[in-house]
């Protein structure tokens, strides 16, 4: 999952990039509006945490130019801004949460989860392909009642692949949506990263749930 | 306290009951006295026509015409007999003899009261001579007396029905005319100081409350651009501690977690709780200001080593923002002030120029003396700042639009900073235009400076 952080106050910006990677999320983070909007301009971000007070743009302009450019990303609004009018305001510009500083950094990751379950059309936290369950909000995977032992970044691939299950990923979607504007993602980091995965919940001689279709991707569940 | 309405009608009523009254009174008197003066023509008429009906003869006196309305009659000699009459009537002692009449007050028998009339009387005979008479007739006055009980009742009925007429048509008057007064005074009732967008209507006041009602409209503005400007503030002020505060917070809960850094964290939240320290210090240093508690040191400070010290937190977000300084501090750069205040001030420049100035530009600091003076210059781009806004840019409250940069200032620094300036007896001065934005501070040097 990829989010940008656009927030001026620098420590507040380094502390919630850093609790969002440590939650799996591949991050870039920009303390201007007008870089803001040019970070949101790829379009590849699920989630924007956005401060509406920026030098440069205003959020709320930067979030009505995203919304006019079409963009699905989800807003989470994080502001000093505390009056019902701001709080209006910022959802009517099409924030799709709003968070008022300051505020407890799990309570932040809870409500970017929310955001990104909506984002995948999912209610239940724990998503299940079979025999294989992950538990987004606790960050754990298991199979077969195993516990896998993931790294960050291994998590990350299994919740985005089991996020679109039954479909295939294409390698560029894992690239937008996984790795962010510094990440040196030039190299087969993917088909390494894929394969730490396959051999973690596809081991033991179990069902293969992760399948390759070679020149279009990767699908996680029920072979095509 | 009566309402005026009350008092003024109160006043009025009285006034119109007393002279009423008095009024009633003298009429009653004039008039008792007149119709008392007629009876007394009426008496002396009648003792005058007794007068002339008497015949002596025989010894013995007839008596013609003296009237059916004499109650009394008596005529006594000089020397006390009573030739004819009733016994009551008793002559005074004295009686003028040119035949002028004297009438005094008696009462009849019956107890009547009436009035008798006397006069000396010479009677004619036929040998010459004769005695002198006193002769006295007497007329009950009791009708007169009920003329006068009836006149004095219908005019203090009278006097009343004006009275009570008048009090109404007063009263009546006394509603209109201060009609203005009373919507005045419910108008102001409804003023309402957490609601202060209420204003009284002026139209159609007289001169004197429509001054008084103008004089409060102004009041009202002034208390709500007060409001206004409190609220703004303390909604700033709130604002900015925020943001801070979260950072802080969040920077503390991400060290905590697996894989944080608590040591890199603790850097950060000093910085934070340094940057915190200097926001609070600029809120208690306007109450302070506000409450005249205030009182400068004078004394020689190092305006070099202090612009040094105050820049010391600054570098790293010059650093952030790729802004470049440029120094130029010519001179020992010396100044009377005091150090705590200039250092506030100065940090508070700094932080101004550094929040407003566009990412990658530069900030110019110079500073020299001339004379008695000592001028420090602290200067950078701001595209969006015109000469209105570096009028408004000491005012309290005001904060530069322009840049975006709202959120992270209550617009105090820069008030602070003229009121510390003017309390240490210097003078500042922002210029902005042509996209650039400088402040001048000029403070007395210890080359003109007085030490008492």
């Amino acid at each position: 999952m990829r989010a940008l952080v656009i927030e001026d106050y620098g420590p507040l910006r380094e502390a919630v990039s850093t609790a969002l990677r440590g939650a799996g999320f591949a991050v870039d983070a920009s303390g201007d509006g007008r870089e803001g909007d040019w970070f949101a301009d790829g379009g590849t971000h699920d989630i924007v945490v956005l401060d509406l007070g920026l030098p440069g743009m205003d959020g709320l302009e930067l979030l009505r130019r995203l919304r006019a450019r079409g963009s699905q990303a989800h807003v989470l609004i994080v502001t000093a801004r505390d009056q019902v009018e701001d709080r209006c305001a910022g959802l009517d510009a099409g924030a799709d949460d709003y968070l008022v500083k300051p505020f407890a950094v799990p309570e932040l990751l809870a409500r970017v989860r929310a955001l990104l379950r909506r984002a995948y059309q999912r209610k239940d936290p724990v998503l299940r392909i079979r025999d294989l369950e992950i538990d987004t909000a606790r960050r754990l995977a298991r199979r077969a009642g195993r516990d896998l032992d993931l790294t960050p970044r291994e998590f990350a691939l299994l919740q985005f692949l089991a996020l679109r299950a039954g479909e295939t990923v294409p390698r560029e979607d894992i690239r937008a949506h996984l790795y962010d504007f510094r990440s040196d993602n030039g190299s087969n980091v993917i088909d390494v990263y894929i394969g730490y995965l396959r051999r973690k919940i596809d081991g033991d001689g179990q069902e293969r749930l992760l399948h390759t279709r070679r020149g279009h991707g990767w699908i996680l569940g029920d072979a095509p | 306290m009566m309402s005026l309405r009350l008092r003024v009608a109160l006043v009025c009523a009285g006034a119109v009951l007393v002279m009423l009254m008095l009024g009633a009174w003298l009429t009653a008197r004039h008039v008792a006295a007149g119709m008392r003066a007629g009876f007394d023509r009426v008496l002396v008429d009648h003792l005058g026509t007794a007068a002339s009906g008497l015949e002596f003869e025989h010894g013995g006196v007839e008596r013609h015409g003296q009237g059916p309305e004499v109650d009394g009659f008596a005529l006594i000699t000089s020397t006390g007999r009573r030739l004819a009459g009733q016994s009551w009537m008793q002559a005074p002692a004295h009686l003028p003899e040119d035949g002028r009449p004297t009438i005094v007050d008696l009462a009849m028998p019956d107890g009547r009261r009436c009035r008798a009339a006397w006069m000396s009387y010479l009677p004619e005979s036929d040998d010459g001579q004769s005695d002198r008479l006193a002769i006295g007739i007497a007329i009950s006055i009791e009708p007169l007396l009920r003329q006068l009980a009836d006149i004095r009742d219908a005019l203090l009925i009278g006097a009343v029905a004006v009275a009570a007429t008048l009090i109404g048509v007063l009263a009546l008057l006394l509603g209109r005319m201060l009609a203005p007064h009373g919507r005045l005074a419910v108008e102001v009732e409804a003023l309402d100081p957490r609601l202060p967008g209420r204003r009284l209507a002026t139209g159609d006041l007289p001169p004197e409350l429509r001054t008084i009602a103008e004089r409060t409209n102004q009041l009202c503005d002034r208390l709500e651009r007060a409001y206004g400007l409190a609220s703004s503030f303390h909604a700033a002020a709130a604002h900015e501690l925020r943001t801070p505060l979260a950072g802080l917070r969040a920077t503390i809960e991400v060290a905590g977690q697996p894989g944080g850094d608590p040591q890199r964290a603790l850097g950060t939240c000093h910085a934070i709780a340094m940057q915190m320290q200097a926001r609070i210090d600029n809120l208690l240093m306007a109450a302070r200001i506000d409450a005249g508690k205030l009182v400068p040191r004078r004394e020689e400070v190092d305006v070099h080593a202090l612009l040094r010290s105050a820049w010391e937190p600054a570098p790293e977000r010059i650093r952030e923002r790729g802004l470049e300084a440029l120094w130029d501090l010519q001179g020992e750069g010396l100044a009377i002030a005091d150090p705590e205040a200039l250092r506030m001030v100065l940090a508070n420049l700094f932080d101004n120029a550094i929040s407003y100035a566009p990412a990658g530009s530069r900030i110019e600091v110079s500073c020299a003396t001339a004379g008695d003076r000592l001028t420090l210059r602290i200067a950078n781009p701001a595209p969006g700042l015109d000469a209105d806004d570096a009028a408004r840019v000491f005012q309290r409250g005001w904060r530069c639009a322009s840049t975006g940069d709202e959120v992270r200032h209550a617009g105090l620094g820069m008030g602070i900073a003229r009121e510390l300036t003017g309390l240490m007896s210097g003078r500042i001065e922002a210029r902005a235009g042509d996209g650039r934005f400088t402040v001048e501070l000029v403070l007395p040097a210890p080359a003109g400076f007085d030490y008492w």
